[in-house]
């Protein structure tokens, strides 16, 4: 300021006397000095600046609450749509003998929607985003592994037993495990990272071998098991990746580890051929330890009823200690497709639940698979959805059969009459009733049939069946299971029946190394329903369900509404009952095509599997055949990876 | 800040002490004149004396003198040379005659920090004066300009109001995506040369080589524009009126398909899928029905979308005057754009005030203050997409010829439901959008004379920007869906505070009459910050209008909210400039300027640009100064570095942001989050300078006395780590970097010519050419490879092969990469066809396209294999992704314009061509319209109508696919595969098409009513004109407009769901009073 006063009298002078010196003018000119001096000094603050929006590693991990909302990033990066709040919850998983999309052309989608007749393209859009939103997950993960170890809170930890941040640094890791697996599941050896990327890396580099990824993903988890809390414990319980889930997640790393895959021929223009993991027992004894210590820990059981289990889910209650063990936490009216995408169909109206598609569909013969008595399969299969008064409306046909585990009228507070999807039903990622199985089957691959393993399967079992039934359906039906092979079968049904719509049964029969079979047995089987329907004479196949007959009853529980009485799919009819209405079923399956004069299946059975059996090929088939089960690499991948990463299965072809 | 409170202070005290003081004076009075008779408005001041004034509209003036006997006037006129009048004891009855000033060498062109005679200028500089301008009505500045400055080259991104406009100074010298040059309006930096009204410009010059622009070190590697608004004169009050009113035409038109066409390529595909195709049958008839439609007109969408002919209206009121020691300036513009595509349009207000006020002999002030108001409709053709409205079926079917029956007792209303119709309008209403955009600015400065040839001048200035945008997704929109179908509205708000502080100090002086200096020494800081908050509100009632739910949010659920505030971008500079000229002849210019930005780590914070140039006036010599030919001719080299920090704030560093957008749903709540900062780009730390070194080789020449003159300049520029936005491999989690990818070189010619062919008193005509020349290169690429893969992404990823651009070491950018077309397949390139399995087998030998056109048969596309032939490979016949090549090339070989302007007696007359030659457009447009991609009934273009196409089925729906002599001889006029085959975008040759081009960008006739009419009424002069603007075109492209995306980045010339340019026919006034 005093600088300034001096200039001002300077100017004063100036203006009314008009007087000239040099001195003068040198004042003048240091002031003008000065001036550029304090822009010098300025300057070094001056630059060092910092988004007013944005926060420093210091910052973030200064707190284990603000760690945890670090970690809630890496949640809410999965549920995007291109993670798990859509594709991965169910886009990925069909066709198998229990999930079916019907595709009923021989073009290729040019979308790449439907990944379900293994013709997925390098060029789809969906492969490519979700490749994405996986890693970007992957790498927050990384990011915030490093930021807890170099945290002080973490450093000071004596982690001699859990505690709230060992527990945030095992829940990122198990997070980043599971989404490796799945990684792994679509795509077979994928690029691993487990660094938080920086600047100058080189990016351009290889894909690394899944059993290298899956031996690393196990013994992460081991390390970080001990310290990790029970689900429990936590504030979001099995909303969490707790200590359980971790436990049940090595199991299932290390089935996968020890389990079959898809490896490529050297010719890249080969389908590729199924090879199991070397020192595979190896890794089942380690599924059989960890599966063990949940069962043995009593975290998790199954006391509620199989229904009562789905009813609860669809009110977005999730108990900590009974079916779940991890559960993905989607937000209501904002994400989350269970009840809309995967559910029983609504029409909206003026009721308060709004619409549902149901897109996602069981095939027609999965109804016809269970037991009568089974109590899972009217919960699991819905042949019928809901009008615009929600009055139940037929709906069953080969790729047309509802998930009834979710539905909108479970809803005790609904979402109201225009709500779609952003349902905010959990995607349940493993359940206890898995870990039991996966460990009986474990069991049963190492040792054989033992009292421990029959006891996890009769332990699904005895909530599927009702109580007066236990002694023929779990433990006659156990029991008839004398070989390890036919153990290993029963397996096989149970995990179909137990977890019809969850996404699971895909990657179950890759790894078994079955997934050839089943569908080369699939498609026959829908062909030959369609024969045997339209009367010819199929060897071995009798008693097909050619039409289902309905009428309308009041509901019991909602007046004014109906349901179904649906006739036909306990026992198999061949005529009308009186005041029943027909719904044809595999009799429309196999007829004349008037373009060319044949008798012909119907569409969708002749492309719905065609990249592995079709209509054309058929006959050239076997059912030891591979499988291209594995999405190709994303054509994005490939030219950002500049040659280092190159598409195997005749995927280039 | 401190500094700024010192500047209002001494303002302050200053302006306080500013007194007149009143003395004995004798008038004297006179008339100002030159050949064609009196001048009004000529400014009249009396050499070192404090009176000034102007004359009237006769010419006349009368001004005040302390003493006749030694009392100088000084009389000056824009166009006119200064002319100082001793008196020598006259008061009365003097005549000064002016003369016109014969050539622009004694112009004075603005330079950075300064002002240049031309004459003495030794960079490379094009300008403009505001009188040209004014004659071409448009809206924005940008525009005025195209195609007039040589090594200029400026396209707007298409025809939407307020479209992004590109101004490339020789080509960009870097190749980011922000390659624009820097803007100054009156020394203050800008974003956008939008908010300057045209007709308020003075001038406008465009810096080009380093040695010039060096003086802006950081940011002036792409180019500097200075723009110089109007200053007020001192003057008797005078006020000027200019008023247009514009109507926008569609320019072009595509040829789509008309009913028949349409529902016969429908059925074809239809057919080609199933045998019975019912739905089909239901909508369109069936085959043998399908004659109806013959002489259909059906509905052509272009029209309705663009069929408005809006009219746009410009006002511009500008009142200036005041003494020769206080002038102001106030003018106010309004205009009315409504854009040609409906819901689209600007509406803009400016309101500029400046004066200018010695407070002394010493010391001068200046003030400026600006304020914008700026509305823009419509969100474009991301709302109302243009392809998806020309993909519009021109008809529905049988519904369209369906009556419902008079009496409707056996009608139940309930089994009726109607297609719902396209409706253009709706569409626009439903993608609603609204952006408000207000800017103020202010500058003040402050000029010190501290003594002859020295002053100082401190100049502050504040801009404030504060926008709005609001966005209303109606209900069967994407959003609205995502959201229960319910109405969603989202509305943003930016503020933008930006200020800069700079000092200068210049010292002229002359030493022993021959070594002429100039030193100039300088100090600057800027700052500019933004903060976004954004607030999305959902579920709005279903038939709520956009403007109602915006105005009432509560009306809405609250759904999410977000706010974003980056680093605040500051630079802070010390410059110098050193300008030593020699007897006149020989000049030289030293300047140097370092730069310190918080774009970059502090590693690489600083960065040193120096330049310089020398030139030789080789006309002052003697053995041409009395030359009769030549009557100028200068030499000028220059070299320098400028550098580029264009990219955005806190890209070197990581950081975390918090949001609560789609949260984790822990117990059914949304919780706050952390992710990184920046969620697309990696973070670098090693990004820096990008730097440009320039070489430039001018000439200047003018002949017979400067009635023709011109300037060549050859140059070639190094740009040096150049910055780039890089894509990287999605496993790291993010998008993309911002790298220092590698280094490129641009070599070129600019030429620019101007004649007076015809000057006489009642007749003049000028000619202008200009022409520029540019050649790009790419030096090396940091990562060591030879080739440089681009994506472009106009069809996301789902284009065969994304990667559809390239460019090379040793070659250039901008390289269009992809398939080659072959034409299709006929009936001879497959075995015969066995009449069982109907399987087309292909020869062998014959490429094999079914990555690209499905499983090969006759009429489908075919490509060519460009790959060798590989005997152990199975299926080397087989298309594939190395099956590709460079298709195009984007790079103009040469671009530029020429015009004439003509002056006969009250009439004027000027017209501008404008022209780009030898450069390709990759047409995504002609893809969409002609292939099967996404098509689920859309109409297509006539490229493949049914007299083009390969068909499969003739006139009746007869199937023959199986017949194939039936085929081959039905077909045998066919020159295009049948679109179906195409399922996808691919990049084929086929769509790269020449873009060449000569524009008539605009065409003025213009009449100014004589004087002695005029007067009469209260006007000084008054021009009345009429305009057209891009009346015609001349080029192949088969597109809208061969102008679109020009030099967008590294992926150019993509013409997909561009809005295309209007044709503009405009009538307006001009008075003044």
């Amino acid at each position: 300021m005093r600088i300034q006063e001096q200039e001002i009298t300077l100017l004063e002078h100036n203006y009314h006397f008009n007087i000239k010196t040099k001195t003068m003018k040198k004042k003048i000119l240091l002031s003008l000095l000065f001036t550029f001096l304090l822009g010098f000094t300025a300057c070094n603050d001056y630059l060092d600046v910092q988004p007013a929006t944005g926060f420093t590693e210091a910052e973030v991990f200064s707190s284990e609450s603000e760690i945890q909302s670090a970690v809630a990033g890496v949640y809410t990066l999965m549920l995007s749509d291109d993670a798990y709040s859509n594709r991965l919850a169910f886009v990925f998983n069909p066709n198998t003998d229990v999930e079916m999309v019907g595709v009923s052309t021989n073009t290729v989608n040019v979308n790449g929607s439907d990944i379900a007749c293994f013709e997925p393209k390098p060029y789809w859009t969906t492969l490519n985003s979700t490749w994405n939103a996986m890693y970007k997950i992957i790498n927050l993960s990384n990011d915030i592994i490093e930021g807890i170890e170099k945290s002080d809170i973490y450093k000071a930890d004596k982690k001699d037993k859990a505690s709230k941040v060992t527990q945030l640094y095992g829940e990122v890791k198990t997070l980043r495990a599971m989404v490796y697996l799945d990684m792994i599941r679509i795509w077979g050896d994928v690029v691993f990272r487990t660094k938080s990327s920086v600047g100058g890396e080189d990016f351009t580099v290889g894909v690394t071998d899944r059993n290298k990824i899956l031996e690393f993903l196990i013994d992460d988890l081991k390390s970080v098991e001990p310290l990790m809390q029970y689900a429990s414990e936590l504030d979001y319980g099995t909303e969490r990746a707790s200590r359980s889930f971790n436990q049940g997640l090595i199991g299932l790393l290390a089935l996968t580890r020890g389990g079959w895959a898809l490896r490529p021929d050297t010719d890249a223009a080969g389908i590729g051929h199924m090879v199991r993991g070397e020192n595979y027992e190896m890794y089942y004894d380690t599924a059989i330890q960890y599966l063990g210590k949940v069962i043995n820990e009593k975290h998790h059981d199954l006391k509620l009823s199989y229904r009562d289990f789905w009813v609860k889910q669809n009110n977005w209650v999730t108990p900590v200690d009974d079916d779940v063990m991890f559960s993905l936490p989607l937000l209501k009216s904002v994400s989350g497709e269970y009840a809309y995408s995967i559910g029983i169909p609504i029409t909206a109206g003026s009721h308060p639940y709004g619409s549902a598609s149901g897109s996602l569909s069981l095939c027609g013969t999965y109804l016809y698979s269970f037991d009568v008595k089974d109590l899972r399969r009217d919960v699991t299969c819905a042949p019928y959805s809901y009008d615009a008064n929600l009055n139940q409306v037929i709906r069953l046909n080969l790729a047309q059969l509802a998930t009834g585990k979710w539905s909108k009228l479970y809803e005790t507070a609904p979402l109201g009459s225009t709500s779609t999807k952003s349902t905010g039903v959990n995607y349940s990622w493993m359940r206890f009733a898995d870990v039991l199985l996966m460990y009986a089957e474990a069991v049963n691959e190492r040792v054989g049939l033992r009292e421990d393993a029959k006891e996890c399967l009769r332990r699904v079992r005895r909530r599927a069946f009702d109580k007066a039934d236990w002694s023929a359906k779990v433990d006659a039906y156990v029991d008839s299971k004398t070989t390890q092979a036919q153990f290993f079968n029963a397996i096989v049904d149970e995990r179909a029946w137990e977890f019809g719509g969850e996404s699971k049964r895909k990657f179950d029969l890759a790894r078994w190394n079955k997934y050839g079979e089943v569908i080369y047995n699939q498609y026959n089987k829908l062909l030959n329903w369609g024969k045997v329907a339209n009367g010819a004479y199929v060897a071995g196949v009798d008693n097909v369900p050619g039409s289902v007959y309905w009428k309308n009853i009041p509901d019991p529980n909602n007046a004014g509404r109906t349901i179904l009485d649906i006739k036909g799919i306990n026992e198999i009819l061949y005529a009308k009952p009186a005041g029943y209405t027909e719904q044809v079923f595999a009799s429309a399956w196999y007829s004349l095509n008037s373009d060319t004069q044949a008798y012909e299946p119907r569409n969708d059975i002749k492309w719905s599997f065609r990249g592995f059996i079709n209509f054309n090929n058929a006959s050239s088939k076997t059912p030891n055949d591979p499988l291209r089960y594995l999405c190709p690499y994303p054509s994005k991948v490939i030219t950002d990876h500049r040659g280092n990463i190159q598409n195997y299965y005749g995927f280039n072809y | 800040m401190t500094i700024k409170k010192h500047i209002v202070s001494i303002l302050t005290l200053l302006l306080l002490t500013v007194s007149g003081y009143a003395q004995k004076l004798v008038t004297v009075t006179g008339v100002v004149r030159d050949k064609m008779g009196s001048i009004p408005s000529a400014t009249i001041i009396v050499k070192n004396e404090k009176s000034s004034t102007s004359s009237d509209l006769d010419g006349k003036f009368s001004i005040k003198v302390t003493d006749p006997q030694t009392a100088v006037l000084v009389v000056k006129y824009v166009g006119m040379q200064d002319l100082t009048v001793p008196l020598k004891g006259r008061t009365s009855g003097i005549v000064v005659e002016m003369k016109e000033s014969t050539s622009e060498l004694n112009e004075v062109v603005v330079i950075g920090y300064g002002t240049q005679k031309r004459a003495n200028l030794t960079g490379a500089v094009s300008s403009i004066k505001g009188t040209t301008l004014e004659k071409v009505p448009t809206s924005s500045v940008a525009e005025a300009l195209v195609g007039r400055l040589p090594g200029v080259q400026i396209t707007s991104a298409d025809g939407s109001p307020g479209a992004d406009i590109m101004i490339r100074v020789r080509g960009g010298g870097s190749i980011t995506q922000d390659n624009s040059p820097l803007i100054l309006v009156d020394g203050f930096e800008v974003a956008t040369l939008n908010d300057v009204p045209p007709t308020d410009i003075e001038s406008v010059e465009v810096l080009k080589d380093a040695a010039s622009t060096a003086i802006y070190g950081a940011r002036g590697a792409n180019g500097v524009i200075l723009v110089t608004t109007k200053k007020p004169k001192a003057n008797m009050v005078s006020v000027n009126l200019n008023s247009y009113m514009q109507m926008k035409t569609l320019s072009n038109h595509l040829d789509v398909m008309d009913p028949y066409e349409y529902t016969m390529m429908q059925y074809e595909y239809e057919r080609g899928r199933t045998s019975n195709p019912t739905a089909f049958f239901n909508r369109y008839g069936r085959a043998n029905e399908l004659y109806i439609y013959q002489g259909d007109k059906g509905t052509d969408w272009q029209d309705e979308i663009f069929g408005t002919n809006p009219i746009a209206k410009y006002l511009d009121l500008n009142i200036s005057g005041g003494s020769e020691k206080t002038k102001f300036k106030f003018a106010v513009v309004n205009q009315d754009q409504p854009g040609a595509l409906i819901g689209t349009g600007l509406k803009q207000t400016n309101i500029n005030f400046m004066m200018t006020t010695k407070l002394s002999d010493k010391f001068t002030f200046e003030y400026q203050t600006r304020f914008t108001d700026q509305t823009i409709a419509g969100s474009g053709t991301e709302g109302v997409s243009l392809l998806n409205t020309i993909r519009q079926a021109p008809t529905l079917g049988l519904q369209d010829y369906m009556t419902l029956p008079e009496d409707d007792t056996y009608f139940d209303p309930e089994d009726y439901q109607p297609v719902k119709r396209f409706d253009p309008i709706q569409e626009a209403a439903k993608n609603y959008r609204n952006r408000i955009s207000r800017t103020f600015n202010t500058v003040g400065a402050l000029t010190w004379n501290i003594d002859k040839g020295l002053n100082f001048r401190s100049s502050f200035g504040f801009q404030y920007q504060y926008s709005e945008d609001g966005r209303f997704w109606g209900t069967d929109t994407g959003t609205a869906f995502a959201n229960n179908n319910q109405p969603v509205v989202t509305w943003g708000m930016t503020q933008s505070p930006r200020w800069q502080m700079t000092n200068v100090l210049n010292y002229n002086f002359k030493l022993q009459k021959l070594h002429d200096f100039q030193l100039m020494l300088g100090q600057e800081i800027k700052d500019q910050s933004s903060a976004n908050k954004t607030y999305t509100t959902r579920y709005f009632p279903e038939t709520i209008t956009a403007e109602k739910a915006l105005d009432n949010l509560a009306l809405g659920t609250p759904s999410g909210n977000a706010s974003s505030e980056g680093s605040p971008n500051r630079i802070s500079s010390f410059f110098g400039r050193v300008n030593y000229g020699y007897d006149d002849k020989y000049l030289i210019t030293l300047t140097g300027r370092a730069d310190g930005s918080t774009k970059f780590g502090p590693e690489n914070r600083w960065g040193f640009f120096p330049s310089a140039a020398v030139a030789w006036r080789v006309s002052n010599e003697d053995f041409l100064k009395d030359n009769k030919t030549i009557s100028n001719l200068k030499m000028r080299l220059s070299y320098g570095v400028s550098g580029n920090d264009r990219i955005s704030g806190d890209l070197y560093a990581k950081y975390y942001g918090v949001s609560q957008n789609r949260s984790v749903g822990w117990g059914e709540t949304s919780h706050y989050y952390y992710n990184f900062y920046n969620g697309n780009y990696l973070s670098n730390p090693d990004v820096k300078w990008e730097s440009t070194y320039t070489t430039n080789l001018g000439f200047d020449f003018g002949f017979f006395k400067e009635r023709l003159t011109g300037t060549i300049e050859i140059y070639k520029n190094t740009v040096k780590d150049l910055l780039v936005p890089s894509d990287i491999a999605g496993a790291s989690g993010f998008n993309k970097i911002m790298t220092n990818v590698g280094q490129t070189s641009n070599k070129g010619i600019d030429f620019g010519i101007n004649g007076s062919v015809v000057q006489n008193k009642d007749f003049q005509l000028d000619l202008n050419f200009n022409v520029g020349f540019n050649k790009n290169k790419i030096d090396a690429l940091s990562s060591g490879e030879n080739e440089w893969i681009l994506s472009s992404g106009w069809a996301g990823t789902q284009l065969l092969n994304d990667d559809d651009y390239r460019a090379y070491v040793g070659g250039t950018k901008g390289l269009i990469y992809g398939f080659v077309n072959d034409g299709f397949y006929t009936v001879d390139d497959f075995e015969p066809l066995d009449p069982v399995t109907r399987v087309w087998v292909l020869k062998d030998g014959v490429a094999n396209s079914k990555n690209l056109s499905g499983d090969p048969r006759p009429g489908n596309a075919k490509f060519k294999k460009l790959t060798p032939v590989d005997p152990t490979d199975s299926n080397t016949y087989v298309i594939g992704a190395k099956d590709r090549q460079v298709i195009g090339n984007t790079n103009p070989d040469f671009s530029g314009g020429f015009g004439l302007n003509a002056v006969w007696k009250n009439f004027d007359l000027s017209t501008f061509f404008n022209f780009v030659y030898g450069f390709d457009v990759y047409n995504a447009n002609k893809i969409m319209m002609t292939s099967w991609y996404s098509n689920n009934q859309n109409n297509l273009g006539m490229e493949i109508s049914l007299a083009n196409r390969w068909r499969n089925f003739d006139d009746m729906g007869n199937d023959l696919r199986s017949s194939p002599e039936l085929l081959a001889d039905f077909n045998k006029n066919a020159t295009i595969w049948n679109p179906t085959s195409i399922g996808r975008p691919v990049a084929e040759s086929y769509a790269i098409e020449d873009g060449s081009f000569l524009r008539l960008n605009m065409l003025t006739l213009g009449f100014t009513i004589p004087k002695a009419l005029t007067k009469k009424m209260i006007f000084n002069r008054v021009r009345l004109y009429a305009t057209g603007s891009n009346l015609f075109v001349w080029t192949n492209y088969s597109g809208y407009d061969p102008e679109v995306n020009l030099e967008t980045g590294l992926t150019p010339n993509i013409d997909y769901n561009a809005y295309p340019r209007t044709r503009n026919y405009t009538f307006g006034a001009q008075l003044s009073f």
